[in-house]
């Protein structure tokens, strides 16, 4: 482990490199290869920090297909988040390629729309405002029809011109959505972007976002610890080990993936895939103890 | 507005209770002042004590009015008033323009952060004699004297506030990939305009402060030249009547700040 970490940091001679560490070099699933959008090919990444250096991430190998959901779930403090920094070219990764539609991510920042934790809605502006900050920092002209169009899509119409400490935590949510497709990604990146909702709340949202998303036609990551929320929302589903992130199980969704995150809920095949996804989770931990 | 009949009778009763204890308490302190300068005023007539040396109510009145009638009153207050709003204004200016370079660069603020704490640390007052000499003795002075000691504090509150920004929000904003620029002027600006603005609460009196020790230092006018000339000559009323005045237009000062303070949190404030 710590002689890869090593040989990781010379990140000149990665092709050799990738032979040398003997890890996968091939898609997990062979099959979808040319209607791949995203493409991480042996990724892997190492943090510094003055205790050490830490390899965060350990040949990531995987694929997001265009126009499908990837869930991707782990323990917690994994990397899952790291994933999509670097598919957004926050971070680079130390060694391995990314691709998206063929591009690297530098290039292809467009192309992401990303949506964190909590909605970040600035206080300041109202919500119309909100939705087009993206545009107005990537300096895009013309978004607003779309995005009035969007907000009033989904029942944001009459908010446009308040601010957001006068919405529910829902609607907020619904707002901060819009703001990421208001730029029109073809992907979005989403970062446990219910975690900060109640239950209650909770159900409703990912209701709203996944029929959002679905009807929108976009291609979407999501980051979750919560397994549940990833069987209701996804196409597949990425099992990332614990630190360092290494992809355990890619588990395919497809036999409940016309049901809306609500009747998946009601599905047998719900508790199995469950039980399947936790006991992946579980494995790596009783081996760390 | 809901009417006192849509509560329930309780609701009323508790709105009544809360009206009336704020009726109270403005009286009390309204009460407090009118007390206190009864007293005054009653003590020195009595002859209880001298109001040679403590002056009264009835003579601080009397001087106030004549140094109206023959114009030196607005004269010497516009002086002040002059010197302290020029060096506020230029502390916020200067201050948020350093804090922003020092936000800017880590390595400039890095390497400045210790120098600024010790300066803050120093009691300007013993600057006094450098500025004089560098300065020159007149309102510069006294401008520069209160500059220091609001400026430093300006930096340091202004820039601590830059630097807790809502690390989310700048996640975000790396999301959309913003430039440094945008980050300032979409996030960092706005959201710390109230911290700016209780700066400015600080630097009121900070300045003012300033001012009139600039002015017990060097000066041929404005109200700390009337309190030094007042106390060396041993007329407490010019001294006293110059403190009143004083008082009233720094109040006067800070309640525009408090004003502004209002309505930027009502824009600004996290709700």
């Amino acid at each position: 482990m710590t002689e890869k970490t090593y040989a990781v940091r010379g990140t000149d001679a990665n092709d050799s490199l990738r032979k040398n560490t003997g890890a996968p070099c091939a898609p997990s699933d062979a099959g979808g290869q040319s209607d791949a959008l995203v493409r991480f090919e042996n990724v892997s990444l190492t943090y510094h920090d003055k205790t050490g250096e830490t390899l965060a991430l350990d040949c990531l190998d995987f694929e997001v297909r265009r126009g499908e959901l990837l869930g991707v779930v782990g323990p917690s403090g994994c990397g899952k988040t790291t994933v999509l920094s670097i598919i957004s070219s926050i971070i680079k990764p130390s060694s391995g390629e990314v691709f998206i539609d063929g591009a690297r991510p530098e290039d292809s920042r467009d192309v992401c729309g990303y949506m964190l934790q909590r909605d970040e809605l600035f206080p300041w502006l109202t919500i119309s405002q909100n939705v087009l900050l993206g545009a107005k920092i990537k300096k895009m002209k013309d978004r607003r029809e779309y995005a009035y169009a969007l907000l009033d899509k989904y029942g944001l119409g009459d908010f446009k011109d308040r601010y957001p400490s006068q919405l529910s935590g829902g609607m907020r949510q619904r707002v901060a959505l819009i703001r990421t497709l208001a730029t029109s990604p073809e992907l979005l990146l989403l970062d446990e972007p219910f975690g900060a909702l109640d239950f209650q709340t909770r159900l409703n949202v990912v209701e709203d976002v996944h029929s959002i998303i679905k009807n929108e036609k976009k291609t979407a990551v999501f980051v979750t610890h919560d397994i549940s929320e990833a069987i209701s929302m996804c196409d597949r589903i990425v099992i990332l080990s614990a630190r360092p992130a290494k992809v355990k199980k890619i588990v395919d969704l497809s036999p409940i993936g016309e049901l809306s995150p609500l009747m998946r809920r009601e599905a047998p095949l719900f508790q199995k895939y469950s039980h399947d996804i936790w006991e992946n989770l579980q494995n790596k931990k009783e081996k760390r103890l | 507005m809901k009417k006192n009949t849509d509560y329930s009778p309780e609701h009323v009763k508790y709105l009544k209770e809360r009206k009336r204890r704020r009726v109270l308490i403005s009286a009390m302190r309204w009460g407090v002042l009118v007390v206190v300068i009864a007293l005054w005023e009653l003590l020195a007539r009595v002859g209880a004590i001298d109001s040679f040396i403590t002056s009264s109510p009835s003579r601080i009145w009397d001087t106030f009015l004549t140094l109206c009638k023959d114009g030196s009153l607005f004269t010497h207050a516009g002086v002040t008033l002059y010197e302290t709003v020029v060096s506020f204004l230029l502390a916020t200016a200067l201050g948020t323009v350093i804090a922003i370079a020092l936000w800017w660069c880590d390595t400039l603020r890095n390497v400045l952060e210790p120098h600024l704490v010790v300066l803050n640390a120093l009691p300007k007052i013993a600057l006094g004699p450098i500025i004089i000499i560098w300065v020159g003795a007149g309102t510069g002075a006294i401008i520069v004297m209160a500059l220091m000691i609001s400026l430093i504090i300006t930096v340091l509150s202004t820039l601590n506030g830059f630097m807790e920004v809502d690390k989310g929000k700048l996640t975000l904003l790396d999301t959309m990939n913003a430039t440094k620029l945008q980050k300032l002027v979409y996030l960092v600006l706005p959201s710390n305009v109230p911290t700016i603005i209780s700066a400015l609460k600080i630097n009121v009196g900070l300045c003012w402060v300033g001012t009139i020790m600039g002015e017990y230092l060097v000066s041929r006018a404005g109200l700390g030249y009337l309190i030094i000339y007042g106390g060396q000559v041993f007329r407490l009323d010019l001294v006293m009547t110059s403190t009143v005045v004083l008082c009233v237009l720094a109040a006067l000062m800070y309640a525009c700040v408090a004003l502004l303070e209002k309505l930027a949190y009502k824009k600004f404030g996290n709700n």
